[in-house]
């Protein structure tokens, strides 16, 4: 314990660390702060622009029920209808601020719902028959069951997989006007920059000792081997995993305090895709993806102190480091479909990198791992897999350390 | 207690840095003499354990090392010719996460570290940060911590490179009542560092131990081939070409006072013989002087001969004593 302290006391000694944990800092504000400037609501920018949102939807808060998105429904139609506009760009811009930006949130899902079954075209919110609207749910699920069959096609268990986990998602939705989805990638943004960041404090941890020749000496020493190996890495992921864990509550605390505690309530389902699979609130989307965004980053680390642990010298180690968090960005655009999205799942760093590739994202995609009957959801195997990469790559980096001798 | 080592070598890609060397260390001050490549770090390398040799076996007290592991370096101190160390650090901090490191109760940490910053003249910068030390005070820093444990076994690699010849004299007298009922391996290139202290040596060449004995036993390698005279300045550059001059000395007439390594007198006899200029010019005639072991050393490694000592001698125009190893340099294989 006394070696683990002076470990922890050492790294945070460093400069460079310093500097990284003040920068984590720096940027968690500003990110938690931006996305609230991109809002613009009549002629009003940032705050002000979300408090006259919330103030122009504050009649469809609450429960999203089938009479209130049959109402909203036609209440937009019918504004159309007295202006003789075929869309909403037609109207004047007053006119489309007092009727249709009130009942827009709410009618987030709708066109997406009722689309082709078979194209998944939607046919427009001034084509669809409100009184339609009555078995919205139903809808949902109908919707989700011909969206797995064309993502799907070859995999009965997924598309099980996938209605059988819709079963589970609350119903009705709920809806809070206010909350902007930019303030979600950036708590993905964030988590890309605070593993980098990670990754420059972990590199160093064993290869910067065998560059200096300070594991000469160290590993003489009484604790020298298993001790301090794994003190070296137990502090490096528990500084990492730390100061990602306080970011990251700080930002999710400013980004709901500028946007609105109540705003988080609103189901993911109204923000993004009506057949999301996840059964979640925007709160509870905020912390889930954090933490698994944290158990991404701590597997990473994890994975960047067993290379340190093989590779000799501090440059070699950080370069590979880096590879490392940026990989799943790659496996994203460049490998073959199946091929990557396993590559995703075992990949440590993928819940944290980008925003493309993060665990949100994958969270509204409906990705598969097929293995013959079996399906499983890309978010749970990524989770999955991260838990069990932390203690393996964490013990791996230390019986590398203690192994290690000079060649 | 007893440090054996059995047969150990160690090959790097195109070149056998140990090969086949056997000796047994015993409570004193060794001295372990080569010169650049001769395979001494690498030796030392697995003593320590840092380092797996291709074959033979080291043992302490008749248990192999690799077995002995926790209990081995618990009674071990190492410093190795690189002296690596967190740019962050104080000598404080240093000194006390190495005791951590050694496993030394905490209550005992500050005393023993006081007292080795008293005995190695570093209670000044005891805050100060090691990156910001000289390089003499940071070898005394590595020099601490190799000390902190008390040691029964302790190696140091070229421990006193950096240091000032007074510091080097502290040094050694520390290093002679440590190593009572202790064993010590130093590798210097300043043979007089050994000379004074070590109770025996060993010298190794192309990975090879070639002699292993006490200073007194190991001259007598040299006896008869040791030799000195006084010749002309103008007439040194004709001497530095045909003999292996180990020491030169101006002196107040004009003349230079050489020593120089040779099987038998008759080369410089003929040079003086044959030398131009008169009989009057000729200088003095060879006469046998007391081998040292830096003369062993220089007749063992003639690459390290003294014309770089000359060189140096006049460009300074001073008394010279050779101390080739200082003057090269370099590392060790």
């Amino acid at each position: 314990m006394r070696v683990f302290y002076l470990e922890l006391k050492r790294i945070l000694k460093t400069r460079l660390t310093w500097i990284l944990l003040l920068a984590s800092l720096a940027m968690t504000l500003l990110m938690a702060w931006l996305p609230t400037t991109f809002v613009e609501v009549d002629g009003l920018k940032g705050l002000a622009a979300v408090r006259r949102l919330k103030e122009l939807q504050a009649d469809t808060e609450g429960e999203v029920t089938p009479e209130k998105l049959e109402a909203a429904l036609a209440a937009y139609q019918q504004c159309l209808k007295e202006y003789g506009a075929e869309t909403v760009y037609d109207l004047p811009d007053d006119v489309y601020t007092r009727r249709i930006l009130p009942v827009t949130g709410m009618l987030h899902g709708v066109n997406e719902v009722y689309a082709d079954p078979d194209t998944g075209i939607g046919l427009g919110l001034p084509n669809i028959d409100p009184a339609g609207l009555g078995d919205y749910y139903a809808a949902c699920r109908a919707r989700l069951m011909s969206l797995m069959r064309m993502e799907q096609k070859d995999h009965p268990a997924a598309r099980a997989e996938a209605m059988r986990l819709y079963e589970k998602v609350e119903t009705p939705y709920h809806f809070y006007p206010g909350f902007n989805t930019d303030a979600l990638d950036y708590q993905m943004l964030l988590g890309f920059v605070l593993t980098l960041f990670a990754a420059v404090i972990a590199a160093p941890v064993f290869s910067s000792d065998y560059q200096t020749g300070a594991d000469d000496i160290q590993r003489c020493m009484r604790h020298g081997r298993l001790e301090l190996g794994a003190a070296k890495a137990g502090a490096a992921i528990l500084v990492c995993g730390v100061t990602f864990s306080v970011c990251m509550v700080l930002f999710i605390v400013i980004t709901d305090s500028l946007f609105g505690w109540e705003t988080v309530g609103t189901s993911v389902q109204m923000l993004y895709s009506a057949t999301m699979l996840a059964d979640m609130t925007v709160l509870e989307i905020q912390w889930f993806t954090a933490g698994a965004s944290l158990l991404s980053l701590l597997a990473t680390v994890a994975l960047i102190v067993f290379l340190s642990a093989r590779i000799r010298t501090t440059v070699a180690a950080l370069a590979a480091a880096l590879f490392g968090c940026v990989l799943p960005v790659f496996v994203y655009f460049a490998a073959p479909e199946s091929v990557g999205l396993w590559l995703r799942a075992l990949i440590p760093s993928s819940g944290a990198a980008g925003v493309q590739t993060s665990m949100l994202y994958t969270m509204l995609d409906y990705d598969f791992l097929n293995v013959v009957s079996l399906a499983v959801w890309l978010p749970k195997a990524m989770v999955t897999a991260t838990a069990l990469e932390l203690p393996l790559f964490a013990a791996a980096g230390v019986w590398s350390y203690v192994k290690h001798t000079l060649r | 207690m007893e440090l054996q080592i059995e047969h150990i070598s160690k090959s790097f890609k195109d070149k056998r840095a140990v090969d086949g060397v056997s000796m047994t260390l015993r409570p004193g001050v060794w001295g372990l003499l080569g010169a650049n490549g001769a395979g001494k770090t690498t030796l030392m390398r697995m003593i320590a354990g840092i380092m797996e040799p291709d074959a033979g076996q080291i043992r302490y007290d008749g248990l192999p090392i690799g077995t002995l592991k926790g209990r081995y370096r618990e009674i071990f101190g190492y410093l190795p010719q690189e002296f690596g160390f967190y740019p962050e650090f104080t000598v404080k901090d240093y000194l006390e996460y190495a005791a951590a490191l050694k496993g030394l109760p905490a209550r005992d940490t500050k005393r023993r570290i006081m007292e080795l910053l008293e005995m190695l003249s570093l209670s000044d910068v005891y805050r100060k940060k090691i990156v910001k030390l000289s390089g003499g005070m940071k070898r005394r820093v590595g020099i601490a911590q190799a000390l902190l444990n008390e040691p029964e076994l302790l190696i140091m690699d070229e421990p006193t490179s950096g240091l000032d010849p007074g510091e080097r004299v502290r040094f050694r007298n520390l290093l002679s009542e440590f190593a009572k009922d202790r064993i010590v391996l130093i590798s210097t290139h300043i043979v007089s560092d050994v000379e004074y202290i070590a109770t025996r040596n060993a010298v190794m060449k192309d990975g090879r131990l070639i002699a292993e004995g006490t200073t007194e036993e190991l001259v007598k390698l040299v006896d008869g081939k040791v030799w000195q005279c006084v010749i002309p300045a103008e007439r040194l550059p004709e001497y530095e070409r045909q003999l292996r001059l180990v020491n030169l000395r101006n002196e107040a007439d004009g003349r230079v006072s050489v020593r120089y390594l040779a099987e038998n007198a008759e080369t410089a006899v003929a040079l003086r013989m044959t030398g131009a200029g008169a009989e009057a010019n000729a200088g003095t005639a060879p006469v046998p002087a007391a081998p040292r072991l830096e003369d062993l050393y220089l007749w063992l490694f003639p690459q390290d001969t003294a014309h770089d000592a000359a060189g140096e001698s006049r460009k300074m125009g001073t008394d010279q004593h050779s101390e080739s190893g200082q003057k090269k340099g370099g590392r060790n294989a």
